[in-house]
């Protein structure tokens, strides 16, 4: 027989194996919480990463500055018919957001707004093929927290994962773990779209009876506690066969994944309507604390 | 081997590992492409094809599946577990196989990336979080495993260069 002490090789990888299943049962009744070897790691990590998106948004920009300019005096031009036509469609919308507003206050309704906002710049994606997450360069320091919603102007990202001190994992909505709670902008049917880890959302358990056809918009509803309420999602983008009950509906989110650069976390929420005020704490108020900026949206 | 040159080679081992982490995060954002690709694990196995250390080749791929864990969404010690394992058999085949020969390289890199996406889907659905296998189909696991061996062998190639020109 020979002895455990001549097989170094496989003591060192029991050793390996029993920390890994240690760490991971740690994990199992408190899964998502940031560890302190996940954030510790992420601290090393991180700058290195920023180091290399730097120098290659530096080398991008030198290709889309001078060598990618070929052609564009003609996109210019056509540009700039569109910025004369949305001027006008703006002047014409804006009469009709006044009265809006003006009626939202004399209804008394809560402010619709999303909260306070920072933006982040999207850095680096899941090193593995396991999720579909995105690293960004924002984190503790800057306010952010676990279960933030990420959003951009298009629509929802996704949530915050995981929180170091100066980066966050942001889980996107179409991973296949991610659900968001949502409903259709016509109709306010509510509804939970779960992601599928390929490009689009999924949606089952709908009765047909609701007049959902391809293009419908869907909207968050705010329930899930995560997404401020209104904000875009997706657009339905095929609908199965009829079940016994239900149709499988399938959306295509209205963020370009592939082209994510910057997004808004949302730090603190708007209150919905009906809750009672907050008292700020003035701990939270930190000097040198990242500047933050509230912003207002249309619900939908 | 001299103390300050070992340590100078942990070092340098320590930065290479950082360094693939990295880039894989930076060229999955910038490139949809290298999604498909598993760089983390081709250093694995390269790492174990050459040195034929078992015990330091279970470390590395420990670290470097942690390091993969903190950036990716799944808990702490799924990489590290996956690619523990993954780098010791690396280590373990080279000590029992020629693996200069390119059908050798070709079968360990397909086989070992497919056994990476199933440990690491076990352990996912084991943790709640779901698998690489079953969300993302099993169908580019087999994709990424052939990506994986192309861009392994051409890697290896190159080592095998260097190795021969010194």
């Amino acid at each position: 027989m020979v002895s455990i002490a001549k097989r170094p090789g496989w003591i060192a990888l029991v050793s390996v194996l029993v920390f890994n299943l240690l760490l991971l049962s740690l994990q199992t009744n408190q899964h998502g919480s940031p560890g302190f070897m996940r954030k510790w790691l992420l601290d090393i990590l991180v700058p290195a990463e920023k180091m290399v998106d730097s120098g290659v948004r530096g080398i991008w920009g030198v290709w889309d500055g001078y060598f990618a300019l070929v052609g564009v005096r003609g996109e210019n031009e056509k540009l700039q018919a569109e910025n004369n036509e949305l001027h006008m469609q703006i002047q014409q919308q804006d009469e009709a957001i006044r009265e809006a507003v003006r009626l939202r206050s004399l209804l008394g309704l809560a402010d619709a707004g999303i909260g306070k906002t920072v933006a982040a710049r999207v850095i680096g994606r899941d090193p593995s093929r396991s999720l579909q997450t995105v690293t960004i360069d924002r984190g503790q320091s800057d306010r952010v927290k676990v279960n933030d919603s990420v959003i951009t102007p298009d629509g929802v990202v996704g949530r915050v994962l995981n929180v170091a001190t100066g980066s966050a994992v942001v889980q996107l909505i179409t991973d296949a773990q991610s659900e968001v709670a949502a409903m259709f902008r016509e109709s306010r049917v509510q509804a939970l779209f779960k992601g599928t880890g390929g490009r689009d959302l999924e949606l089952n358990y709908i009765d047909d009876d609701y007049g959902i056809e391809v293009g419908t918009e869907v909207i968050t509803s705010g329930l899930d506690r995560i997404h401020p309420k209104g904000l875009p999602v997706a657009t339905i983008s095929s609908i199965g066969e009829k079940g016994e009950h239900f149709r499988l509906m399938f959306a295509r989110p209205r963020v370009d994944f592939s082209r994510l650069e910057d997004v808004l976390v949302v730090i603190e929420p708007a209150r919905p309507a009906g809750e009672p005020p907050q008292i700020p704490n003035p701990r939270d108020a930190t000097p040198g604390s990242p500047a933050v900026h509230s912003s207002r949206r249309n619900d939908g | 081997m001299n103390r300050v040159q070992k340590f100078g080679n942990a070092g340098m081992t320590v930065l290479t590992v950082i360094a693939i982490v990295v880039v894989q995060a930076i060229l999955s954002y910038h490139f949809r492409v290298f999604r498909s690709f598993d760089l983390q694990l081709i250093y694995c196995v390269y790492y174990g094809f050459r040195t034929s250390k078992p015990v330091s080749s279970v470390f590395l791929g420990g670290g470097l599946g942690l390091l993969q864990d903190s950036l990716s969404g799944v808990a702490m010690g799924t990489n590290g577990f996956s690619k523990a394992l993954i780098c010791f058999a690396a280590a373990s085949t080279s000590l029992k196989f020629n693996v200069d020969q390119p059908i050798t390289r070709v079968f360990a890199l397909f086989l070992f990336t497919l056994a990476d996406g199933l440990l690491v889907s076990i352990l996912g659905l084991t943790m709640g979080t779901g698998g690489a296998v079953i969300s993302g189909g099993l169908m580019d696991l087999i994709l990424s495993g052939v990506f994986n061996t192309l861009l392994g062998l051409m890697m290896f190639g190159f080592r095998d260069r260097f190795r021969h020109a010194t």
